[in-house]
């Protein structure tokens, strides 16, 4: 555990003091907070028990390791080493890919796209040059109608940004229908 | 209607960056790092039973930029209120209103507080948290999460602090060999992809202190081949400055040299805006007085033509320029010749 502006490792003093101390070295406050998973680490990686008793089960892709737990998705028993511990639900690696793939499930996600972000920057920011518009509001349009159902943030959020969204496009596309009707005739 | 479950609690910490802002989220069994900029969102995901520890420390970074934008608010109402009692009242209105903004900029840096550095660890990881920037901030986020960690991961005995620090150095040494030598706290031995380049210092500062003596020369009379120089050294040295700056990221350093070569380049800042400030105010008078200059040419042309001796203010301003590029230029030159690295 360094210091992070003089990057010298801490002494045990400033370790969980729950305030800022000076580091020793170059006197920059540091709080720094140790947990028990650091005493964990030393145990090292799990390998899978070996299957002790005849009648006991086996893990379904490590044939004599004994099985812990069932994978909560497909049923498949695991061993300890194939069992995944998410959200205290017990998967196996399949299925997480599979998960990951398909985006079944939240809490392996790294990214999302905002089409409800897109939707109203489509539908706002071309206002400061109006002739975009003429092609930016169906666009936005067609975002907000399109993706209305798609997942939004991953944070709670409403669906109040595709709502404006549209209305702001609609309201250009009439502009511009009366505009160019008002051209024509 | 069934009422969707909330999978996120918002936590203390924003941070602004690249059109986009970094917020914390506390989970259900994990903490979210989130980056959005309003059209897409990237997670980074630290489960609160594998983080090893949190390291936080105070930063220099708001106390710098408190300094930066007092000088700026000093030089430009120094100016406004020199240049009022010449009766020029919108060129001193214009910097009035620029001098406002700067206070307005100290005003929102004092209530933020002092700045902070958060890092997390894990097993495998040593992830900076850049929502948390402010000491404020991350004085609330921890009240918050040292107790949800230690329900996820139970207790720890005061005595085995020490064997954690042990297992956590190991682990430090097995991410990030580089930071954590194995004999004690001692630098380690650089390779030749991590020596210091120094060429960027070297033309920054020799640059500034060139730049001090071209101002100097300046005083009694600039002249277009005077003035053409001066700012040639003065972008040598921004340039270099911005080159030094991204060597100090993937090299070891003195920090004197660290701190004198941000004192550098934030000094070729203001420089800079002191110069525009200059032009400006000298066409502010001129369509102050019906006699707007035809282009920028024209406000290049006054500019160096101008006796800094006939003017307080201008005199000031050069003589403060050259003492700045004096004193960071020539400590800069020594301390490089003198370093090892």
């Amino acid at each position: 555990m360094n210091c992070l502006r003089c990057h010298t490792p801490l002494p045990l003093l400033v370790i969980n003091t729950d305030t800022f101390e000076p580091c020793p070295t170059c006197g920059a406050k540091v709080r720094a907070d140790l947990f028990p998973a650091a005493l964990a680490v030393q145990k090292g990686p799990e390998t899978g028990a070996p299957v002790i008793e005849d009648g006991s089960s086996e893990c379904f892709y490590h044939p004599g390791k004994k099985a812990v737990a069932p994978c909560g998705s497909c049923g498949r028993f695991l061993c300890s080493l194939c069992d995944v511990d998410l959200s205290g639900e017990h998967i196996c690696f399949s299925c997480l890919e599979s998960g990951k793939k398909k985006k079944k499930r939240v809490d392996l996600e790294n990214h999302r796209t905002l089409y409800d972000g897109i939707a109203l920057n489509l539908a706002i920011l071309p206002l400061l040059f109006f002739w975009v518009t003429l092609i930016t509001a169906p666009l936005a349009l067609y975002v907000a109608i399109r993706y209305y159902k798609a997942p939004t943030s991953i944070i709670p959020r409403t669906r109040f940004r595709f709502i404006v969204a549209g209305f702001f496009s609609v309201c250009q596309i009439v502009a511009w229908g009366f505009g160019l009707y008002a051209l024509a005739t | 209607m069934k009422k969707k479950q909330k999978l996120y609690t918002k936590l203390p910490g924003v941070t602004h960056k690249n059109f986009g802002k970094h917020t914390l989220w506390q989970g259900k069994d994990h903490l979210l790092l989130m980056y959005s900029n309003g059209m897409s969102e990237d997670y980074k995901r630290f489960y609160y039973k594998d983080i090893l520890g949190i390291v936080i420390t105070k930063t220099r970074k708001a106390a710098v930029t408190f300094s930066i934008i007092l000088g700026l608010f000093l030089l430009t109402s120094f100016f406004s209120w020199k240049i009022w009692s010449h009766d020029q009242e919108p060129a001193s209105a214009f910097l009035g209103i620029i001098a406002f903004v700067f206070l307005a900029f100290l005003l929102s840096l004092i209530i933020k507080g002092p700045s902070c550095e958060c890092r997390i660890i894990t097993a495998v990881q040593n992830e900076k948290l850049p929502a948390v920037s402010l000491i404020r901030h991350a004085r609330k986020l921890m009240t918050i999460l040292k107790p949800i960690i230690l329900e996820a991961q139970g207790a720890m005995a005061p005595d085995d602090v020490a064997n954690a620090m042990d297992t956590l150095v190991e682990t430090q040494r097995a991410i990030e060999p580089d930071r954590h030598p194995k004999s004690g706290g001692s630098a380690p031995e650089l390779t030749d992809n991590a020596k210091p380049r120094k060429l960027f210092h070297f033309a920054m500062f020799s640059s500034l202190v060139l730049y001090g003596i071209m101002v100097g020369l300046s005083l009694p009379q600039r002249t277009m081949l005077l003035v053409s120089v001066t700012y040639i050294f003065l972008f040598i040295a921004g340039l270099s400055s911005a080159g030094a700056l991204t060597v100090h990221a993937k090299s070891r350093f003195a920090p004197s040299l660290k701190k004198i070569a941000w004192a550098g380049l934030i000094f070729v800042m203001i420089a800079f805006v002191q110069s525009y400030g200059e032009i400006m105010v000298f066409f502010f008078i001129k369509t102050a007085q019906g006699k707007p200059p035809l282009s920028q040419m024209d406000m290049f042309q006054h500019y160096y033509s101008l006796r800094p001796l006939d003017f307080s203010v201008v005199k000031v301003a050069d003589c403060l320029k050259i003492f700045v590029a004096a004193v960071i230029g020539i400590p800069g030159l020594f301390l490089l010749t003198g370093s090892r690295n």
